[in-house]
C-alpha cells in the first residue's frame, strides 16, 4: 500500500470525512434513487401493467408510422425520433427547433403520438414543447419521479445537474481519499464487523463494504459527474464558444450527419426493409430510428440497435432516406470511429448497467447497495467518533431519519402513484405528494421522538416494511393486472416486481425482528449477526 | 444467455476460491479472538484462481460479460467476508 506520514494521512482523513458528511445525507439520496433507477424501465413496465411487445420494433412498423407521420404538420418532419416506450408501445417524436417564448430559447416543438404495434391504435397523442409532452404520460409518473431525484434532486435546471455533478466528485474524493488513507486495505478485505463496540463495528462495516466496491465506486462516481457536467456545463460552454449559444447545433453537430441540402420532395424509403438490412450486420434487435427530413430528397436515417450478446453498447446504421441506400454503421461521435467516441459509448452502459439485460441490472443494483450501506454506514462512523458531542449526536439523528426515511417516502410515494392511477387522478402531482408527505412525516417524528432516536428507528422500519409489503395490493385495488393474467401474458416483471416488493420487505423486518432471526437461524440460514451496540 | 452462462459459472469458482481464502485468513480469526487456521498455504493462489474466470471469459471475447463477473465478484466478496468467522471453521 502507498505509505503515508501520519500528518499526511490525518490530513487525508479529515478531506474524507469532511467531504463525505457536509454532503453525505444528498449523496446518499442520490446513490440510493440511483439504485433503484437502475430498474427504472421495469418500474414503467411494472407500473403501466405489462408491455405490448417486449420490443415493439420486432414486427412491421413503416405503415402505422408513416400514417402517423404524413397526417401531421410537414414542419415537423425535420426531426423525427422513434422509440419504444415502458408499455411495450412506439412513440413518435415528430418536431421542428423553434424559439420558446417562455424560455427564449431554442427548444424541440412538435407533436408525440404513441402507437400499439400489435393492433395499431392510437394510445396517446400530445402536441407542445418537449419538455410539456415528455413529461406527461401518468404511467411513467413514479419513473420519472425517482429519476429526477437521482438526477436534478428535483432542483430547477441546470442546477440540479450542477448539484449531481458535484456529488459525483465528492464520491470519487471520497474513493480516492479512502484508497490512500487504508493502509490494510488488503489484509482487513475479509475482516468481518468486530461486534466489540460501536464504533469499531460501524469502522469495520464501512472499511469492509468501501474495500470491495472501491474499483466500481470509482466508475460510478466519473461516469455520474460526467453526466450531469456534460449535459449542464460543457454543452452550453462549447455552444457559447462556437455556435453562438445554439446547443441544438452543437447536438447535431456532434452527433447528427451532416448531408447538402435538397428539398425535392421524394417519399421515404420502407423502414422495415432498412431493419431487414440491418440484420444482416451485427444484429441484436432494433431500438429505434431516427430520421432528418422525412420526405425530402437528402432526406437520412438512423437505425438503432440494442447491444448484441457479449458487448456493451449498441450501434447505429445509417441509410439513405430517399432511396434506402445503406451508408454503414455510423460513428456515434462525428463522422469517423474515435477514441472519444468509443468512451462515450462505454460511459451509459457503465453508469446504468443496463447492457445486458437484467443479468447486467441486477449486478448493478447490488453494487448500488454496496454504494449506499458505504455513504451511510461512513456518515454513521463520523458521528460515532464525535458522539461526545451533542452536535454530532444531533446530527446522527437526522442521518436516521434520512437514512430510513428516504426509502420509507419512496415506498409511499409509489402508494399514491397506484392509487392516482387507479382512481383517475394526477399521477404526477399525487406521486410527489405522497413523497412530501411521508418526508415531512418521517421529519415530524424525528422532531417529536429527538431524544428517542431507537423509537423513531423502529416506526420507520417497520412502517417501511408495512409499506413494502402491501405495495403489489395497492397496485392490485388500484387496477393493476393480477399475477395470472400477467403470467398468461408473459409479463413476468409484474409478478418478478411484486415478489421483489415482498422480498425487500421480508429483508428489512428481518433487520428488526428478534423472532424472524430466530427462525432463520433455526432453518439452518446464514445470517448477519446484529451488533448490541449502537 | 451465454453471459448469463459465463457468469454463473465465474461466479461459482470465485466464490468458492474467495470462500476458501475468508476461511482461513488470520486477521479475520485473529480479530474475533478465535483461534488462527494454521494452514496458512495457498491464500496468494487461491486470489489469483478467483480472477482467473475473468481472463477465461475475456478470451471468449465477451466484454459484457467480465464487466457482470467483475461486478459479481465484488459483490460477493463482501457478502462472504460479512459473515462472522465461527470456532469450528477456524480448523479448516
Amino acid at each position: 500500500m502507498i505509505e503515508l506520514s501520519q500528518a499526511r494521512t490525518q490530513r487525508l482523513l479529515a478531506v474524507h470525512g469532511w467531504s463525505g458528511t457536509v454532503l453525505g445525507l444528498f449523496l446518499y439520496v442520490v446513490v440510493l434513487t440511483g439504485t433503484i433507477a437502475v430498474l427504472a424501465h421495469e418500474i414503467g413496465a411494472w407500473s403501466a401493467g405489462g408491455q405490448t411487445l417486449d420490443e415493439p420494433f420486432s414486427v412491421p412498423v413503416d405503415t402505422l408510422i408513416r400514417e402517423q407521420v404524413e397526417s401531421s404538420n410537414e414542419a415537423w418532419r425535420e426531426e423525427i425520433g422513434i422509440f419504444g416506450s415502458v408499455s411495450g408501445n412506439i412513440r413518435i417524436w415528430m418536431h421542428e427547433h423553434a424559439t420558446n417564448p417562455e424560455s427564449g430559447n431554442t427548444e424541440d416543438y412538435g407533436r408525440l403520438v404513441e402507437i400499439n404495434p400489435v393492433s395499431g391504435d392510437v394510445v396517446n397523442d400530445v402536441e407542445g414543447w418537449s419538455g410539456e409532452v415528455f413529461g406527461n404520460n401518468p404511467i411513467s409518473a413514479l419513473e420519472d419521479f425517482i429519476v429526477e431525484l437521482h438526477v436534478n434532486l428535483h432542483l430547477p435546471h441546470p442546477w440540479g445537474l450542477y448539484a449531481t455533478g458535484i456529488l459525483g466528485f465528492i464520491m470519487l474524493l471520497a474513493a480516492v481519499t479512502g484508497l490512500l488513507i487504508h493502509r490494510h486495505l488488503i489484509r482487513e478485505a475479509f475482516l468481518a464487523p468486530r461486534l466489540k463496540g460501536a464504533l469499531l463495528t460501524k469502522r469495520d462495516r464501512h472499511v469492509l463494504a468501501g474495500t470491495w466496491s472501491l474499483v466500481f465506486a470509482f466508475v460510478l462516481a466519473f461516469t455520474g459527474a460526467f453526466f450531469s457536467f456534460a449535459i449542464s456545463l460543457a454543452l452550453p460552454v462549447v455552444a457559447a464558444t462556437g455556435f453562438d449559444g445554439d446547443q441544438e447545433a452543437v447536438i447535431e453537430t456532434l452527433l447528427g450527419v451532416p448531408v447538402p441540402e435538397d428539398t425535392t420532395a421524394v417519399e421515404l424509403a420502407n423502414l422495415d426493409e432498412m431493419a431487414a438490412t440491418v440484420k444482416g450486420e451485427a444484429y441484436s434487435g432494433v431500438a429505434g430510428y431516427s430520421v432528418s427530413n422525412w420526405g425530402r430528397a437528402d432526406a437520412r436515417v438512423v437505425v438503432n440497435t440494442y447491444p448484441a450478446e457479449g458487448s456493451m453498447s449498441g450501434k447505429q446504421y445509417s441509410f439513405e432516406g430517399a432511396t434506402g441506400h445503406f451508408l454503414g454503421e455510423k460513428a456515434l461521435v462525428g463522422t469517423a470511429p474515435s477514441v472519444g467516441g468509443a468512451a462515450l459509448a462505454l460511459m451509459g452502459p457503465l453508469h446504468f448497467g443496463s447492457f445486458a439485460g437484467l443479468l447486467s441490472k441486477f449486478v448493478w443494483v447490488a453494487l448500488g447497495i454496496a454504494m449506499t450501506y458505504v455513504t451511510y454506514t461512513g456518515m454513521q462512523l463520523w458521528v460515532q467518533r464525535r458522539s461526545d458531542e451533542p452536535l454530532w449526536r444531533g446530527f446522527g439523528h437526522w442521518l436516521m431519519i434520512v437514512g430510513i426515511g428516504t426509502p420509507f417516502a419512496l415506498t409511499l410515494c409509489a402508494h399514491t402513484f397506484f392509487a392516482a392511477l387507479g382512481g383517475g387522478g394526477d399521477a404526477y402531482a399525487w406521486t410527489a405528494w405522497g413523497f412530501v408527505g411521508a418526508s415531512a412525516f418521517a421529519l415530524l417524528l424525528g422532531v417529536i421522538l429527538q431524544k428517542r432516536t431507537v423509537a423513531a428507528e423502529n416506526l420507520l422500519i417497520w412502517g417501511l416494511a408495512f409499506l413494502l409489503a402491501t405495495l403489489p395490493l395497492t397496485r392490485l385495488l388500484s387496477g393493476g393486472t393480477g399475477w395470472p393474467s400477467a403470467i398468461q401474458n408473459g409479463d413476468l416483471v409484474i409478478v418478478g416486481m411484486d415478489v421483489l416488493m415482498l422480498v425487500s420487505a421480508f429483508f428489512v423486518a428481518l433487520w428488526r425482528s428478534s423472532i424472524l432471526r430466530k427462525l432463520v437461524t433455526q432453518a439452518g440460514l446464514p445470517i448477519v449477526e446484529r451488533s448490541t451496540a449502537t | 444467455m451465454i453471459d448469463l452462462l459465463y457468469c454463473l459459472l465465474g461466479w461459482m469458482v470465485s466464490g468458492l476460491c474467495l470462500l476458501l481464502i475468508a476461511r482461513r485468513d488470520p486477521k479475520r480469526f485473529r480479530a474475533h479472538s478465535l483461534p488462527v487456521p494454521t494452514d496458512q498455504r495457498y491464500r496468494g493462489l487461491l486470489f489469483i484462481a478467483s480472477l482467473f474466470p475473468g481472463v477465461a471469459i475475456a478470451m471468449t471475447g465477451s466484454v459484457s460479460a467480465v464487466i457482470i463477473w467483475a461486478g459479481g465478484w465484488t459483490v460477493l466478496g463482501w457478502l462472504l467476508a460479512l459473515k462472522r468467522p465461527k470456532k469450528e471453521s477456524a480448523s479448516v
